[in-house]
């Protein structure tokens, strides 16, 4: 995280926020491992893993972009490389849906097969959230000016 | 946002910044132990059961948090907190570490089964409370001198 690239109330957020995405980040793992414990395995590895990565970090884009603590200075280009990769994402979970390599549940557990899915998803909506708060914005300076 | 979260009156300005700011840095390591453990369970390498692993992640975010703010001088005001770190965890840890010695020498203690961490993962999980708690009293008792050398 560099000091240049953010001013002084986006690190302010950018902190606060985390701080608040690892409370919620400990309380999923502790959760995921109260489920696994009762009621045994639910998920594939990586996917159990993604969706305890994915879900804070949502958490976390969300806030940030909405108290505009996301984008420093030089990222107004990075909307669009999440649409891209939201795009490439989707892209591949057609071809995979098409060619019937898709299983959201494969021996009871939820599969790896939806990555790209849930990746495309998530890229997305953090691009769409970017844009909106970017029209936002350029709205506003529009009418101060 | 809401008092409790800010915890007025536990922490100064710079105590609050810091701990933000080590909760980023305890964040992005959380994230970095899951995606290990998923990549680890993934390519079949079982190292503890899942159960395990989840609390193990947990406990020792938790800790890598308070080792971090301690080392940092963010101690809250809070007497509730003090006592619990100060006294409780200690004597917890102490009675835990008294607890798997005996269980050791009965036969009954098993660090790892089936190549599993089994006994070792709860072990594991009483040390990092037992560092985190032994920062936080050595730190408390720095801070302590500072404050009376600053009187004087």
């Amino acid at each position: 995280m560099s000091g240049r690239e953010y001013d002084e109330y986006q690190l302010h957020w950018r902190q606060k926020i985390a701080m608040q995405s690892l409370l919620l980040t400990l309380f999923l793992i502790l959760a995921d491992g109260i489920v696994r414990t009762g009621w045994g395995e639910w998920a594939e590895p990586m996917v159990e893993a993604l969706l305890l990565i994915v879900l804070p970090t949502l958490y976390f884009l969300t806030l940030a972009i909405c108290k505009n603590a996301y984008f420093g200075r030089s990222g107004s280009w990075l909307s669009w490389v999440y649409l891209a990769l939201g795009a490439l994402f989707w892209g591949e979970f057609l071809f995979s849906w098409a060619a019937g390599r898709v299983a959201f549940v494969e021996d009871g557990l939820l599969s790896i097969s939806i990555q790209p899915l849930v990746m495309g998803l998530f890229f997305c909506y953090i691009a769409v959230l970017g844009l909106i708060r970017r029209g936002i914005e350029r709205r506003r300076e529009q009418r101060e000016e | 946002m809401s008092k409790s979260f800010l915890c007025e009156g536990q922490y100064d300005e710079r105590q609050l910044r810091e701990r933000d700011r080590t909760g980023m840095q305890t964040l992005i390591a959380v994230f970095l132990a899951v995606l290990a453990d998923g990549l680890v369970r993934e390519a079949g390498l079982n190292w503890t059961s899942p159960q395990h692993s989840a609390f193990l992640i947990v406990v020792g975010g938790q800790s890598l948090f308070g080792c971090l703010c301690a080392l940092r001088q963010v101690l809250p005001k809070h007497p509730g907190y003090h006592r619990l770190f100060y006294c409780v965890i200690p004597v917890f840890v102490l009675g835990a570490l008294a607890f798997f010695a005996c269980d050791a020498i009965w036969g009954n203690f098993t660090l790892t089964e089936g190549g599993q961490l089994d006994g070792g993962a709860t072990l594991l999980m009483v040390l990092f409370l037992g560092a985190q708690s032994l920062l936080y009293r050595i730190q408390w008792k720095r801070a302590q001198v500072e404050e009376e050398g600053g009187e004087q």
